[in-house]
């Protein structure tokens, strides 16, 4: 049986590269991590919160799914490439600009996946395990 | 009372059939089984998590949101502002998750609910016994040694105030001599107690609805364990005691087509945080639960430490993004304390076509105003005890280092800039004889639905302002042994 991520993924294809690489960059911004991103751990806690995420109320998984993928067209239309593409700097642009929007759900939805990726990283950083 | 580990039956090969069947085996669940299977019922208690032994997952980590919490701990009360909440979903329920801080239902409380909703037979005096009762069972007891240092700051900036702060007791069995100690649940004492009694624990089982027929209720069941492979199977019982919590309760009674006031009166306790920063080192790896709480304006308005690892620090600095990074070295000097208040009001509802309860919940301008008091008085308790910053859950809120910084606190919190938790939740099918208010009778019984009864903290008829479990344990013993009585 596929794993709920795995569906959505077939469904919004660029939900999955966009968690993934907004949890990057969110180590990367807020966690001061100075090691490659080819660090397992980074791999780690984007699988976290991906399994998280398809964890959630079932009337909550979808739009929030749903979000990110527009979340990622925000790139392609600032940038003209699409967000997990992007190096470092300038997803981090893109997230600011998301930030700054007058829309409440834009900020829940950052908040949403800053809190899950520094929860994650801090657990592992401190010996804990995600799974 | 020691107790051995419970078996539990995984997808039965056929249909059941019993006395009373028990939904839910958090504190009014595994409290009322254990009542029941006691006094010689034939019992079965059906529980949608797995059972996991309390030392399963270490204690407030992220296995163990995984594990036993519901929906992994992504739950949220929506509303303007949201209020994140938590559920257990495990054989033993919020008992298996929580710090274990034990209150008795404060008597000023009792009153109130007596003389708004009718309700009987609760009055301090008669809910004594049942206190002591469960007190005993669980080992209600305080620290045989000193508090963590996060704690005994709280207590020292009260004290330098002049307002009342108390160690809570908790329920933790200490060795003679002291020692850690090891923390009580319903897995450690009720629900081994009920299979020992013969009670039959039904685990990883969903209660898709209940149905009256032929004078007896059915329960439509399906194994929620991940994989699963076997199809439906239905519990027959004469008695059904629902207690699956204060989200889960009504969502089964709504989708059982019982709907009078079922959902209609959420109360939660919402609650703010603070990341404070002492120069003193008041944080080390397996610190313990903090203890002490302020209850100078109770029951109103408590304050307490949390649950400070480096993990929970981060989380609770994300409304002030650019200091996540400094928790990785300053974490022994920082801790997160909150300010819970009793305001608001929220619903659970049913969405067709959704497995989830939809919960929201409404904190109107008298509540967000009553909750920045808390915050403001929160922040003035920590500087008395020394605090050199203070990081509210307020988004742009600048850090508050000194009592002139108490000005720049909003007056009222900004609904779009708050981050709001609670991990307590009742009242959602309040007790009571005032049938306009209420979902069941002062004992639990629903109103109208023959054999069908309500044991969990759903009965609370709004919050009492204290660590709730005390009080459901208390009720669901007062209700199980009248369930006795009467039949």
């Amino acid at each position: 049986m596929p794993s709920r991520s795995a569906t959505f993924g077939a469904v919004l294809p660029t939900f999955t590269p966009t968690v993934s690489a907004l949890a990057y960059s969110i180590i990367r911004a807020r966690c001061a991590d100075p090691s490659p991103l080819a660090d397992d751990r980074y791999n780690r806690v984007a699988r976290y919160v991906l399994a998280q995420h398809a964890g959630m109320p079932d009337y909550l998984r979808l739009p929030f799914a749903a979000l990110t993928v527009v979340f990622g067209l925000t790139a392609v239309a600032l940038t003209g490439r699409t967000f997990h593409a992007l190096p470092h700097d300038r997803r981090w642009r893109v997230v600011e600009a998301w930030r700054r929007l007058p829309i409440s759900f834009a900020r829940d939805l950052l908040r949403f996946y800053e809190g899950l990726v520094v929860f994650a990283w801090f657990t592992l950083e401190h010996g804990g395990e995600l799974a | 009372m020691a107790a051995s580990w419970p078996d539990a039956i995984v997808e039965p090969p056929g249909d059941v059939r019993c006395d009373v069947a028990v939904i839910g085996s958090g504190p009014g669940g595994a409290v009322t089984a254990c009542t029941l299977a006691e006094a010689g019922r034939d019992v079965v208690l059906v529980e949608e998590g797995p059972l996991l032994a309390l030392e399963a997952t270490p204690a407030f980590s992220a296995l163990e949101m995984r594990a036993k919490y519901r929906n992994g701990g992504i739950t949220v009360a929506l509303g303007s502002p949201g209020v994140n909440y938590a559920e257990g979903r495990c054989v033993g329920g919020g008992s298996e998750v929580n710090s274990g801080l034990y209150h008795r239902t404060p008597p000023e409380v009792l009153e109130r609910w007596r003389r708004e909703f009718a309700l009987e037979r609760s009055g301090a005096d008669e809910m004594a016994p049942h206190f002591a009762a469960c007190e005993q069972d669980v080992s209600v007891s305080s620290l045989p040694g000193p508090a963590p240092a996060a704690s005994l700051k709280l207590h020292e900036g009260a004290g330098r105030l002049g307002w009342r702060s108390v160690e809570v007791p908790r329920w933790y069995r200490y060795a003679p001599g002291g020692g850690e100690g090891v923390k009580q649940s319903m897995t450690k004492t009720y629900v081994p107690r009920a299979t020992g009694a013969g009670c039959r624990l039904l685990a990883d089982t969903r209660v898709a609805r209940l149905v009256r027929e032929d004078g007896r209720w059915t329960l439509h069941c399906t194994p929620s364990r991940p994989g699963a492979r076997g199809g439906g199977f239905t519990v027959r019982a004469r008695t059904v005691f629902v207690a699956a919590g204060a989200v889960q309760t009504p969502a089964l009674l709504l989708r059982s087509g019982i709907k009078h006031n079922v959902g209609r009166s959420l109360h939660l306790h919402p609650t703010v945080k603070v990341v404070a920063r002492f120069d003193d080192v008041v944080n080390a790896a397996g610190m313990g639960v903090p203890v002490h709480q302020v209850k100078e304006f109770a029951p109103h308005l408590s304050f307490g430490c949390s649950i400070s690892a480096p993990s929970h620090l981060a989380l609770a600095m994300t409304d002030h993004p650019e200091r996540i990074a400094q928790v990785g070295e300053q974490w022994p000097h920082l801790a997160v304390y909150y300010a819970m208040s009793d305001g608001g009001v929220g619903r659970v509802r049913r969405v067709p076509g959704f497995d989830d309860a939809l919960v929201s919940f409404a904190l109107d301008d008298a509540g967000l105003t009553l909750l920045a008091d808390g915050l403001a008085k929160l922040c003035r308790c920590l500087l008395a005890a020394g605090a050199t910053e203070l990081y509210p859950s307020v988004r742009g809120c600048p850090p508050i280092r000194s009592e002139a910084d108490l000005a720049r606190l909003p007056a009222l919190l900004p609904r779009d800039r708050t981050s709001l938790m609670t991990i307590h939740a009742f009242s959602t099918c309040p007790m009571g004889q005032d049938r306009g208010r209420t979902v069941a009778d002062s004992l639990g019984r629903v109103h109208e639905a023959i054999g069908l009864h309500i044991a969990d903290a759903s009965l609370l008829c709004g919050p009492p302002g204290v660590n709730p479990q005390g009080s459901i344990m208390a009720f669901a013993r007062r209700n199980a042994l009248a369930f006795l009585d009467l039949a």
